[in-house]
């Protein structure tokens, strides 16, 4: 882990993705980031869809079965299926055997050093509401469906990010925020205020023209397409899939961020307001949702109370590219 | 020999004297016999109790070896238990529900206003600047991923 000189804060990776921690008072700021490290240790060991021993990958190759499981993925999938029951199937759990046939079937940076990479086997057919019958044995076992395999892509560094700022603030009694791969938790004794926590919200982890603005508490979760994008038969493809379809979402918006309750909250309505595409402002509206969504020609919109922003011009329009 | 009252009695004498002196002998040679166990015991005590008196001094010497050997503190691992709370409060019923929460402010509010972590989904009131000299803290990043 490096720390950023001045005030104080640790970066690393996990999950395949960029960790931030920070802690008020700094002075816990080590130790939080042990109880974070061995935490996000331990979620990749049992959620991680391409490490062979996790608990996920032995369940989804025993798809129609009970499988003994850490309690920790019975955990990690309760909220994906509650994320999926909360939008009517926008956020779906039960998308992997399409990620695989499009050739996300790996670590990311694996996928993308591919050359002339093709699809894998046949598109899988489509049963609506396969998440229904997830089965969920809180005891430690979880049911993937028949014909199903798991992939906690859509809420799992949500819920990871949640995690880790409920057991800092659980053992070290100080408030905290965490960012994973870009989903943002704000956590901290209940009894006590903080000054809100300063969030640079961009499309890419590389961008410095970000928007700056201050998150007092809850989450918030920045989902886009113009990532995690990689190339197979001949198209580019991004990880954000229409539940509906199986296949890449049309990208009517490019970029969402949205906020919460807590961070999976949040990253449900980015998701899922990425899913809908023109509908999706009417919806977060309706549900009074902070939000700043990113269309495709680079145009700002936000929704209900996302802070008023100087207008600066469109940002630059993106196509998708093979690789980050 | 004739066995006569003076035979008998000469008998008796040497049976006695010979019963002395085998008593005698007998207990001389106990007496003896015992003074030498006494001795041999005594010898082998010594020698065990010299013997202890070396594994002592030797046991002595390693403790003055020890004290004087620089200590070398290990780091034993340190392993994070999470309680089943931590978990069940990330986890919990409604954490996937979208709706109003997360406050957010703007540059055009400020950046310091002071609020209850327990009123996350309520309007931010105007804030109060940052005291002069304050360090702004390091933004947390939120990006696609």
């Amino acid at each position: 882990m490096s720390q950023a000189n001045g005030p104080k804060a640790l970066r690393w990776r996990a999950l395949g993705t960029y960790v931030f921690l920070a802690t008020s008072p700094p002075a816990v700021l080590d130790d939080a980031g042990r109880v974070a490290r061995d935490l996000l240790d331990i979620v990749d060991q049992t959620c991680s869809r391409f490490r062979p021993d996790s608990d996920l990958v032995r369940a989804n190759g025993r798809a129609g079965s009970w499988v003994a499981v850490n309690p920790l993925l019975v955990a990690a999938v309760g909220v994906a299926v509650e994320a999926a029951r909360e939008t009517d199937g926008l956020v779906d759990p039960c998308l992997g055997r399409s990620m695989i046939h499009l050739g996300y079937d790996a670590d990311l940076g694996i996928v993308q050093r591919r050359t002339d990479a093709s699809r894998i086997g046949s598109a899988p057919s489509l049963r609506p509401e396969t998440w229904r019958e997830v089965g969920l044995d809180p005891e430690g076992a979880i049911r993937v469906p028949d014909g199903c395999a798991l992939d906690l892509g859509a809420t799992g560094k949500a819920w990871a990010s949640d995690l880790v700022a409920a057991a800092v603030v659980d053992r070290l009694g100080c408030h905290v925020i965490v960012s994973v791969g870009g989903d943002v938790t704000v956590d901290g004794p209940c009894d006590s205020g903080h000054e809100p926590w300063a969030v640079s919200i961009t499309e890419r982890p590389d961008a410095d023209d970000g928007t700056l603005v201050w998150l007092a508490g809850g989450g918030l979760a920045t989902s886009s397409t113009t990532v995690r994008t990689w190339s197979s038969g001949g198209e580019v493809n991004h990880h954000l899939l229409d539940p509906r379809t199986g296949q890449p979402i049309s990208g009517y918006w490019r970029t969402a961020t949205a906020t919460g309750r807590t961070c999976v909250a949040a990253n449900t309505a980015a998701t899922a307001a990425l899913v809908l595409g023109p509908d999706a402002v009417g919806w977060l509206d309706e549900r009074s949702v902070a939000a700043r969504l990113v269309a495709a020609d680079g145009t700002i919109r936000t929704v209900a109370t996302w802070p008023h922003e100087e207008p600066k011009g469109r940002l630059a329009p993106r196509s998708l590219e093979g690789g980050i | 020999m004739t066995y006569t009252p003076r035979s008998r009695d000469v008998f008796k004498n040497l049976s006695a004297v010979l019963t002395g002196v085998v008593t005698f002998a007998t207990v001389t040679a106990t007496g003896a016999a015992t003074g030498l166990a006494a001795r041999e015991t005594a010898l082998r005590d010594q020698a065990r109790e010299q013997e202890q008196a070396r594994v002592d001094a030797a046991a002595r010497e390693a403790a003055r070896h020890t004290q004087t050997t620089p200590v070398v503190i290990r780091q034993r691992p340190q392993r994070t238990v999470v309680h089943t709370r931590v978990i069940d409060a990330a986890s919990a019923a409604g954490v996937a529900r979208v709706g109003p929460g997360g406050t957010i402010s703007g540059p055009n509010t400020g950046s310091s206003a002071k609020t209850s972590a327990s009123s996350r989904a309520s309007v931010q009131s105007a804030p109060i600047p940052s005291p002069a000299g304050a360090v702004a803290p390091v933004p947390a990043p939120s990006s696609g991923s």
